[in-house]
């Protein structure tokens, strides 16, 4: 989790600028006005008859380009129909690894419990298929209710140095943001009471619980399971939310659970512990140590109802990220 | 010229035996790429060495996945670089040292295919370059959707020099075809060194406006021609940390 220190924009174009007819030709066809990446990318915005049959059958296509399968893959997931579902499941017998990833990732939104095996199976895999099965089998199972184990803090956390810390500040969620956010998460039933904000530095993330953790109130922290996401908002120029991080506990011994933060697909930002005593639950979080991890810390209660956030603060400088490797050509 | 050409390679830092083309200019397979529209590419050693005698910039193109990238990617990514330095060059920035770095698929461990705005920050937090140039990630399959639309890549508005500060921390553009993705190459370069749109949520209704560079693609008039840019934004730009002065 890091505080964006700058505004930031992006370049987009929209679907509603094209007909179906010719993001189809673009995209299947080969010509028109945008290339076919693009065509296929707009095409996943678009509601049409044949989506499934198109997707479905880019996506079964050992010949096409691997991108584009993946996004087919990809498209499907969003649609998540019984017959998109299905269409996902026969690409799981892709040959090809980025077609592969893309069927995992798609799954891991949508499938269901039958599909957990086949994903573990594809986890088996070494490299990138692998690693890319682990965490959709990661999310896939905290989805349908059967989430692996949250270990505790192996490494030391990365907290804040002194004279090197910014304050985030937590703020009161208005009823409309919280049914923003809690819509923009597909997937998931997030509750709008109990929603927190967080602002840093022109940054706003939003916790929303998911509904079943909230009716469980400080059970939840007894059980196994994600309780709730961290929505971004995109506020420069683009508008609306994103998830971001899944918020996942876990009981240990004597009244004790861990608590994992994770990006939406699966990579741990912040671990934690907490403690479950008398009508509260304490917990304490701190930032997981990885290339470009901003320390941060946040400590708080949770009364069943409401997050309570009693000190949160981020360091100011991202630990040294990783250094690509130059190119050699010829 | 040649004392004077290896004088100004040194001094954008390309020292030894050189390239005039992959080394001097940036390309990365180290010749000229073709244009989409079949129109015939030139570049201008006199030019190039104009721009590098006054305010420039140094860019670093990082391809993530670079094993799934093809010859005709790299096409793409050297379109995107000739066509950067013509449509900067008329307000007086110029591209210096550009060099190219790769992350494999492997490594990139997912984030060669993002899918949200988050994940194009994870990748500037989690990679970068000691160097002085501006790092812009090329993931090979982008797909973000957003707002009824595809995200054809992001940036900073006016993105640190310090590597280690929190955030965006370097450009991203995704691989759109020629002309697209050169359109959003320079676009999203100019976000990091400090333009922002010329328009809020909805697109401007002038044509000047919506031929600037900084138009968001979806209201460009044109993918080709809509790359301009004012004497005001170039001023901007040169104010940029990242910005050089002349060699």
């Amino acid at each position: 989790m890091s505080d964006a220190s700058s505004d930031q924009a992006h370049d987009l174009v929209h679907a509603g600028d094209y007909s179906v007819e010719e993001l189809r030709e673009a995209a299947f066809g080969g010509g028109g006005r945008v290339s076919r990446p693009l065509a296929l990318g707009l095409l996943g915005r678009k509601e049409y008859p044949e989506k499934v049959r198109d997707f479905g059958r880019l996506l079964a296509d050992e010949n096409e380009m691997p991108r584009l399968r993946m996004m087919a893959a990809q498209a499907l997931g969003e649609v998540g129909s019984p017959p998109a579902v299905r269409a996902l499941e026969r690409g799981l017998e892709a040959k090809n690894g980025v077609a592969l990833r893309g069927v995992a990732e798609a799954l891991a939104r949508v499938g269901a419990q039958r599909h957990v095996a086949a994903l573990q199976t594809l986890a088996k895999r070494p490299g990138p298929v692998g690693k890319a099965a682990a965490r959709s089998v990661d999310v896939l199972s905290a989805r349908v209710g059967a989430p692996r184990r949250v270990a505790p803090p192996a490494a030391a956390p990365l907290r804040p140095e002194q004279g090197q810390v910014a304050p985030i500040e937590v703020v009161a969620v208005p009823a409309r943001e919280a049914a923003a956010a809690a819509a923009a998460v597909r997937g998931r039933k997030l509750a709008r009471a109990g929603a927190t904000a967080f602002h840093c530095q022109g940054r706003q993330l939003m916790f929303l619980f998911g509904e079943d953790a909230l009716k469980q109130g400080l059970a939840a922290v007894g059980k196994r399971g994600e309780i709730g996401v961290l929505t971004e908002a995109r506020t420069v120029e683009s508008e609306g939310w994103e998830q971001r991080y899944r918020v996942l506990v876990d009981p240990a011994a004597r009244g004790a659970f861990n608590v994992l933060v994770t990006t939406e697909d699966g990579r741990p930002v912040l671990r934690g512990q907490g403690r479950l005593r008398d009508n509260e639950a304490t917990y304490e979080l701190a930032a997981v140590d990885s290339p470009g991890s901003i320390p941060l810390e946040v400590r708080g209660r949770f009364d069943g109802k409401r997050l309570k956030i009693e000190q949160a603060r981020s360091g100011k400088r991202a630990r040294p990220a990783k250094p690509p490797l130059e190119l050699h050509r010829g | 010229m040649a004392a004077s050409l290896r004088a100004l390679a040194g001094c954008i830092g390309v020292t030894g035996p050189f390239s005039v083309l992959g080394d001097f200019f940036g390309f990365a397979r180290r010749r000229l790429p073709p244009d989409p529209t079949g129109v015939r590419v030139e570049v201008s050693l006199k030019e190039q060495v104009a721009r590098l005698r006054g305010a420039h910039l140094h860019l670093n193109v990082i391809a993530v996945g670079s094993d799934q990238f093809t010859d005709a990617d790299y096409q793409e990514i050297d379109y995107s670089i000739f066509k950067l330095r013509n449509v900067y060059r008329p307000v007086n920035v110029g591209v210096g040292r550009i060099k190219h770095w790769v992350i494999s698929t492997a490594d990139a461990d997912g984030l060669d295919s993002p899918t949200t705005e988050g994940q194009l920050e994870d990748l500037t937090r989690a990679w970068t370059v000691r160097n002085d140039g501006v790092d812009l990630f090329v993931p090979h399959n982008m797909a973000i959707p957003s707002n009824g639309g595809m995200i054809l890549g992001k940036s900073a508005v006016g993105g640190p020099c310090d590597k280690d500060a929190k955030g965006f921390s370097g450009a991203t553009c995704g691989l759109w075809g020629s002309e697209q993705t050169a359109r959003t190459f320079a676009h999203e370069l100019g976000h990091y060194i400090g333009l922002s749109h010329n328009h809020g949520a909805d697109c401007p209704t002038g044509t000047t406006a919506r031929n600037n560079l900084m138009a968001q693609s979806r209201c460009a008039v044109s993918t080709r021609g809509s790359v301009l840019l004012t004497a005001t934004q170039g001023n901007t730009m040169d104010d940029h940390c990242s910005i050089k002065s002349g060699c």
